[in-house]
């Protein structure tokens, strides 16, 4: 119900209180108070409130009203079946009705003033319905109040005339020892002998005592599979399940609360293993034994787990005959065959771990389990609630499998927003669901649509799989919005939606054209090709009669398994925009010295570089490729006549004598290496941190050349990423800096970070000068501003505040002067225990700092701020150290690059290209110039995972804070569906798959949303509230 | 409509709420008017461990008054005046008195299961409430007046002072110990844009420098950051003083600015002169109003040397929480202690993350894993494992104190700890990741920590048997929803929320009072205070307003 409301201050905090008529009375009175008001604002009254649950319930509004299977509704010949929502109402103790077929929300007491729903005893929690829909039972806590609440189809409505209201009266329930959790039908199959027991101790099965009732329900006649209906329910405060029998439940006399009749109990008694647990690492995440320091390495092995808590059950997954549980104390998602609900077996637990934190113990909230997939895959998606925030973990139970761990995914190291081994998003997981979808093409032979049919790639194939095909324009076949397969789907708890490709049967249509006839995986993440079954060679591309057989995407990776789906197609070109990584334009150069001219040679290049061949054993490079905006640019010394170098591509500027543009490439393989849109800078001694950390500490030792600077805050390893000079000859022994003649620590000293005081000296009438400075040291003010020079201008500080780092840790760093001219020379007149002194003296409480590269470029972070993803981390002792060694998800992190400067006369005038000079880092003439990837100068490429490029010194030395930008777009957008309502809390997520609807419950506004899938939009007249 | 007259007088109230002190009418000091802060004792305890006496400040919202009070509440008194619950005679242990549990013509037909005394009457000479006035003012019976009591006793007050109008917190902490004085309140005043310091003696009395007038108003020493002379930058606390922490020594104090976004800081909390300000941290977000601060851990002390204090704020206008760190005299050689901003997290818990009113630290698990550390490392108690490498690693990966912020965008609890993190000393960066939201009624505004009586076995190791039925005592996390008149009680360890009460009208503060299994609600639109039992042993008042604690006072514009 819409009302138009004058806009009030007032309105959002009585309109929360308000419901049904009342609220209308109360807007009357709101509209006069506010009549003069000129902005009406519409405002939504809300029938349902605090919505937790629902479950659907197909009942006919005949005669016989009477609950159907679910695909039995809606019926749209004779409309006499009708689709329930029946939705749980927290805060008020109901289960309110919502008809889906009619659109709207039922009022069983029509005589009241405003909505009246179902009334049940105590907040209702789980609600199920039986197969056959003749009933629906509630799960209720409250204290002392908990029990199970069982509501006939038959009186799902306003009562017929003659029928009394309902209350809560009208009810069969029977109370619980505690309060009930998770609720869950099972079905006690016949016998051999095909006879039904009625109970578990094997009474026969009895005519139910209904007779007379006015809300009566059979369920020994209802559809669905034969068998006794029986309700197995979780009480995690006394960590146990128990099953009642359902219709002896719904038997009892209306109106009374007595004690349940429990038919058996199950303990859960999985143990926790007691033994280190061994994860099932892919290739690209295990450290390689030869790798030098890998021994130092801590074993990739999850320690053993110790508990003392009992298991207490939370969610429920049932497929089949098994039932998995998961558990909020125990790190546990148990397992049982209920294929005799009397006697349900515990089988041996999944094994919830963390590869980020093995240390935590991760329990589990929701669980869900898909269907089995045309290739025989079943998962199981069990959200970690322990994680911060909230993320999923995926099983592999498919028949079979013996992995109990959560899968451990490959490319992990080329995602740095996901961990390898979890669905991890922004906000809370709040749900997990599944969906099975598909639209059989009939064959054109048969006329027969086969389910499940992967689609067909290959050029010369006639399969009716061919159908599934992307058509040029996109706008049929393979694609993102095309969900043809099994997904999973997550809820958020912003109030969207992810979508997770577990099997999308147009996967093998999504990839690039081109194909990979090689033995490795090449740039673009493709694997090698096979040929197509039955044929014996490749085709040489996914092309028929000129037409794509496939998307011809920029990647093969844009779906994998038990990822976030992507949102578009990964392809850059006119017709869809910019959906791969692609450049926006070159990238720009900038000279914060503006009385600083550069002619052309004399300004550093960035430029782009070739790809390696993914065979290891040829050296022809892969011509370095990109799209900058629509235009695909590659490095083509001809035209081959193959993509790029097909004349289709412009010419990519790579050399630095003879480019007027600076340039770089991105790596293809791993879309969802890149935020949608990315704005970076290389910058030539860039700061790490930016803005200027406030707090920093100066304590000096008198006489002492070296300093502490303290900032417990910092986390100058972890956050920040600081070079000292022992951690950085990792990177000089990467740059193949030689250790003779002590090259190589010479090098490291003057690459090793340096801290820049940014700060003020305490104001001019600050009593410290009077006080103490006056009192014990010689310095003043104006001393201090003739010594370290002014703050104003931050581009521009003395020298004098700079301060090598020579050890870092996470919450200090011991430094010493720096000790250089404004020119970047050495001061020899230097004297750094009297610096300190001086420092000690003009920065006396806490000052402003940051810390910078040193002779080398730093790459911002995708936000702009700090450097990019990095390797550094605290190790032994707290020093700060690279652990990519130890951690291959730090393989491809890298933030800075080191210059490659050109020994030739011409463009090193001042002769200061030598290798034996410690602030240079790749020398090359002029006939290794481009550096290619095999060449001289290679060590010196930047490659992490989104640019590759070679950053080239020009004839003038570079200066701090010369920098380069670049924007980046078409970046991993995952495709969401979100809820209509700016401020929603969703609590629930189910699938209706008899009418292919995502129903999502939202506790704060919107109530029910029912979702398309076919759109990803909320289905009109939904969302009810 | 009164609610919706309330509602805008109270309004328009705040947004004209500037006062400044002056003649007129001297508040009453036997009532409460519009309270705002609520403070059991920590320190005067009785055999029990109970607090014995209970603070509760007013606020003299509508400036009917020129200023307004601070009073100290008898709780042996208030427990004299609130009916004991029962579910059986057996229940009840006083002479003479048996269990309401059958219907009677005293009872109007409707058992209450307090225990009455022989003239069955439940409400032990107040007058029964009508259906009505329960409707507005939950519970059986009329208020109790505060100091003529229907019991015919002594009156609820141990003492009352004079402060300025519109406090808007108030926090106790142990100290100075003197003959006087054993605890400090610190109130932040928005009418005269102060910092209150009042001392509390062992009786309850009060002690601020009162004046001995109808008004007992507290002297200026008691009133810190007004003037500008009492510190070296000669700063002067802003307008608009909103919400109140300390450090648990009382040395540092920070007071939210919500109108312009900064923090004071106070030093020397517990000093005979009193709480200094010492510096204003701005630039930060509009309207921060929640503060906490962040609980030292415990650690030996040569390492807490190391742990500088800190607070984390949250914002009305942003949706994020920051870590202030205080950087103190033996900081720098300048002595200025200073708030400096540490640290920032944003709140993507639940949708939009702004507005957030409240948080509150629950440190339990980490004490007890730091126990347990401790018996590992063979140290009697933590602060005894002097450097001790092994309790000191073990320590590191005890779980973090867990964290509770009361957020309004959507209507929620967020449930979170301090992240961990072994880069630290104490093996957390000290800001909050956040693991759930919990879906609550409008106008969540303030998060408290306590516990509840939960029925036990006399086997149970934690039973406790001195009141009855054996019973022990469990961690809950009370939120006040001030628009939908209720409190929501939170269960960490199930996840689940327990149970509703619902109160009068604008719940504001709240305060558990364990031992005696009862909680005190301050309702500010009607001025009194709701009495919420807190014993699960007796299901038929659980989580209900079982007593009235002064007389029910409709806002003038309601009238």
């Amino acid at each position: 119900m819409n009302l138009s409301f004058p806009s009030s201050g007032y309105l959002s905090a009585l309109l929360a209180c308000a419901r049904g008529l009342a609220a209308v009375a109360t807007g009357a009175s709101l509209l006069s108070l506010g009549a003069c008001s000129q902005t009406p604002v519409t405002v939504d009254l809300h029938s349902l409130q605090a919505s937790g649950k629902v479950s659907f319930v197909c009942r006919a509004d005949d005669g016989d009203p009477a609950g159907h299977k679910l695909d039995e509704c809606p019926d749209y010949e004779h409309a006499t079946r009708h689709l329930l929502g029946l939705v749980t109402q927290t805060a008020t103790n109901e289960v309110a009705i919502v008809d889906l077929y009619a659109g709207r929300v039922v009022d069983v007491d029509p005589t009241t003033p405003g909505y009246s729903f179902l009334r049940v005893g105590a907040s209702p929690g789980s609600i199920v319905t039986t197969p056959g829909g003749s009933a629906s039972f509630v799960g209720v806590t409250g204290f002392q109040k908990n029990g199970i609440f069982a509501l006939p189809s038959t009186c799902l409505s306003a009562p017929t005339a003659g029928q009394v209201s309902r209350d809560l009266t009208s009810w069969s329930a029977c109370s619980l020892s505690s309060a009930p959790g998770e609720i869950t039908v099972l079905v006690d199959p016949p016998g051999k002998s095909g006879a039904i027991r009625g109970a578990c101790d094997g009474t026969a099965q009895a005519k139910p005592d209904q007779d007379g009732r006015e809300c009566p329900a059979d369920l020994t006649a209802e559809g669905g599979a034969p068998g006794r209906r029986k309700l197995l329910v979780s009480l995690p405060d006394e960590h146990k399940l128990v099953l009642l029998d359902a219709q002896s439940l719904l038997d009892r006399a209306p109106g009374e609360f007595t004690g349940c009749a429990v038919e058996a109990t199950f303990g859960l008694g999985a143990a926790v293993p007691s033994t280190p647990i061994q994860p099932v690492l892919p290739p690209d995440l295990q450290v390689d034994p030869a790798t030098p320091g890998a021994d130092a390495c801590v074993a990739t092995e999850y320690p053993a787990l110790t508990s003392s808590e009992q298991p207490t059950p939370d969610g429920f997954a049932l497929s089949g005959q098994t039932l998995y549980v998961g558990d909020n104390t125990l790190p546990v998602v148990h397992v049982l065959d209920v294929s005799d609900p009397c006697a349900a077996a515990e089988e041996e637990p999944l094994l919830p771990h963390s590869y980020e934190a093995p240390n935590r113990v991760v329990t589990t909230s929701r669980v869900a389990v898909s269907p089995l997939t045309p290739s025989g895959k079943r998962y199981v998606y069990a959200v970690d609630r322990s994680d911060a925030p909230s993320s999923v973990m995926v099983f592999d139970v498919s028949p079979g499998s013996s992995t109990r761990t959560p899968l451990v995914f490959p490319n992990g190291p080329k995602q740095p927003y996901l961990p390898p081994d979890r669905l991890r998003f922004g906000p809370n997981v709040k749900d997990v669901s599944f969906v099975q979808r598909d639209f059989p093409a009939p064959d054109p032979a048969t006329g027969v649509g086969q389910y499940g049919l992967a689609c067909d790639p290959y050029p010369d194939s006639t399969s009716p799989a061919t159908q599934y095909r992307p058509s040029v324009d996109y706008s049929a076949g393979a694609r993102p919005l095309n969900l043809r397969g099994v997904f999973g789907f997550v809820l958020l708890s912003d109030g969207h939606i992810a979508v997770i490709d577990v099997e999308d049967f147009d996967a093998s249509c999504r990839r690039p054209v081109g194909v990979n006839s090689s033995q490795f995986e090449d740039f673009r993440g493709c694997a090698p090709d096979k040929p197509a079954p039955g044929e014996s060679t490749l085709p040489a591309s996914f092309v028929n009669d000129g037409a794509p057989t496939v998307t011809n995407e920029s990647t093969c990776n844009i779906i994998e398994p038990n990822r976030p789906r992507a949102a578009s197609l990964s392809v850059s070109n006119s017709t869809v925009g910019l959906r791969a990584p692609t450049l926006r334009s070159f990238p720009q150069f900038e000279n914060p010295d503006p009385a600083s001219l550069l002619a052309g040679n004399e300004r550093p290049r960035l430029l782009a570089v070739d790809f390696p061949n993914p065979d290891p054993k040829v050296e022809t490079p892969i011509p370095a490729q990109v799209n900058i905006s629509a235009q695909l640019y590659a490095n083509c010394p001809a035209t081959i006549g193959a993509a790029p170098c097909d004349g289709t591509a412009q010419a990519l500027p790579v050399d630095p004598v003879t480019s007027t543009q600076n340039s770089l490439v991105l790596p293809l393989s791993e879309p969802r290496s890149y935020a949608a849109d990315e704005s970076p800078t290389l910058t030539y001694e860039g700061a790490l941190f930016t803005p200027s950390r406030t707090s920093g500490f100066i304590q000096v030792t008198k006489g002492a050349p070296s300093a502490i600077l303290h900032d417990p805050d910092a986390n100058f390893c972890g956050s920040a990423g600081v070079e000292d000079s022992d951690s950085i000859l990792t990177e000089a022994a990467a740059l193949e800096i030689p250790e003779s003649g002590g090259r190589r620590a010479a090098w490291a000293k003057a690459h090793a970070d340096y801290v820049q005081i940014t700060g003020d000296f305490p104001d001019s009438d600050d009593v410290y000068w009077a006080d103490l400075a006056g009192a014990t040291n010689s310095c003043t003010r104006d001393l201090c501003a003739a010594e370290f020079g002014v703050f104003d201008n931050q581009a521009d500080l003395s020298v004098s505040r700079d301060l090598s780092i020579l050890e870092a840790s996470g919450a200090q760093l011991v430094v010493t002067p720096r000790c250089q001219k404004a020119d970047g020379t050495p001061d020899p007149a230097c004297d750094p225990a009297l610096v300190l002194q001086d420092i000690h003296c003009c920065f006396p409480a806490g000052t402003a700092y940051t810390v910078r590269a040193s002779h080398q470029w730093l790459l911002s972070g995708p936000s702009g701020t700090g450097s990019a993803p990095h390797d550094i981390a605290a190790g032994a002792g707290g020093r700060c150290v690279h652990t990519a060694t130890c951690d291959p998800r730090k393989k491809f992190f890298h933030a800075r690059a080191f210059e490659v400067c050109n020994s030739d006369k011409d463009a090193d005038p001042d002769g200061t290209c030598r290798a034996t000079d410690p602030t240079v880092s790749c020398v090359a003439s002029a006939a290794d110039i481009p550096v290619s990837p095999a060449g001289v100068a290679r060590q010196c490429i930047f490659e992490d995972l989104t640019a590759r490029f070679v950053v080239y010194r020009g004839a003038r030395a570079s200066t701090r804070g010369m920098s380069f930008s670049w924007q980046t777009t078409g970046g991993f957008t995952p495709l969401t569906m979100s809820l209509s309502t700016q401020s929603p809390l969703p609590t629930s997520l189910s699938y209706l798959p008899e009418v292919g609807y995502l129903a999502v419950i939202d506790s704060a506004s919107v109530g029910l949303s029912l979702f398309d899938l076919n759109s990803l939009g909320v289905v009109s007249p939904s969302p009810f509230f | 409509m009164r609610p919706l007259l309330l509602l805008a007088a109270i309004s328009a109230l705040a947004l004209s709420s500037c006062f400044s002190p002056g003649d007129g009418v001297a508040p009453p000091l036997n009532r409460l008017y519009f309270p705002t802060g609520v403070v059991l004792d920590s320190v005067n305890l009785d055999a029990r461990g109970a607090p014995k006496f209970m603070y509760v400040a007013s606020s003299d919202f509508d400036l009917q008054y020129r200023s307004s009070s601070l009073v100290s509440f008898d709780l042996a008194r208030i427990r004299e005046v609130v009916p004991v619950n029962c579910n059986s005679n057996a229940d009840c242990t006083q002479d003479g008195t048996t269990c309401d549990m059958t219907a009677t013509t005293q009872n109007g037909g409707v058992p209450s299961f307090f225990c009455v005394s022989a003239d069955q009457d439940p409400c032990a000479g107040a007058a029964p409430q009508t259906e009505g006035q329960k409707l507005v003012y939950p519970g059986r019976c009329a208020a109790v007046d505060i100091d003529h009591p229907q019991d015919g006793r002594s009156s609820l007050l141990v003492d009352r002072v004079g402060i300025g109008a519109f406090a808007t917190d108030m926090i106790l902490r142990a100290g100075p110990q003197t003959a006087e004085t054993v605890a400090r309140l610190f109130l932040p005043v928005r009418g005269d844009a102060t910092l209150h310091w009042i001392d509390v003696g062992t009786d309850g009395h009060l002690n601020c420098g009162q004046n001995n007038t109808d008004d007992q108003s507290c002297d200026d020493i008691h009133r810190a950051g007004n003037n500008p002379l009492e510190n070296v930058n000669q700063i002067r606390q802003p307008s608009e003083p909103y919400g109140v922490d300390a450090t648990a020594d009382g040395e540092y104090i920070a007071v939210t600015n919500q109108t312009t976004g900064s923090v004071s800081l106070y030093s020397g909390g517990l000093t005979s002169e009193g709480p200094k300000l010492e510096n204003i941290l701005s630039g930060l977000p509009t309207a921060p109003v929640a503060i906490a601060a962040v609980p030292v851990p415990a650690l030996s002390a040569a390492q807490k040397l190391s742990l500088t204090p800190s607070f984390l704020i949250a914002y009305r206008n942003a949706p994020r929480i920051d870590l202030l760190r205080v950087r103190g005299k033996d900081s720098s050689d300048a002595g200025h202690p200073a708030l400096g901003y540490a640290g920032s997290v944003p709140i993507t818990v639940n949708a939009l993350g702004y507005d957030s009113r409240s948080l509150v630290f629950d440190t339990d698990a980490r004490s007890l894993d730091y126990a347990e550390c401790a018996k590992s490392a063979n140290c009697a108690a933590p602060d005894q494992c002097e450097q001790d490498p092994g309790y000191l690693d073990c320590a590191k990966r005890a779980r973090q104190p867990g964290l509770f912020v009361a957020n309004r965008a959507p209507s929620s609890l967020l449930v979170g700890a301090l992240t961990p993190d072994p880069n630290f000393l104490a093996g957390s960066s000290e800001l909050p990741a956040f693991t759930d939201n919990i879906a609550l009624t409008a106008g969540p505004s303030r998060v408290v920590l306590g516990r509840v009586r939960v029925a036990a076995l006399a086997s149970d190791p934690d039973a406790i048997t001195d009141d009855g039925a054996p019973y022990k005592l469990e961690r809950r996390v009370f939120v006040v929803c001030f628009d939908s008149r209720r409190v929501f009680i939170y269960d960490p360890g199930r996840r689940v929320v327990e149970a509703r009460v619902i109160t009068g009208r604008g719940p504001f503060a709240l305060a558990i009072d364990d031992i005696r299994g009862l909680g005190y609600i301050s309702h500010f639109t009607d001025s009194y205070l709701g009495v919420i039992s807190l014993d699960q042993r007796f299901p038929k008042s659980y989580a209900s307003i079982v007593a009235n604690i002064g007389v029910h006072s409709p806002p003038r514009a309601s009238k």
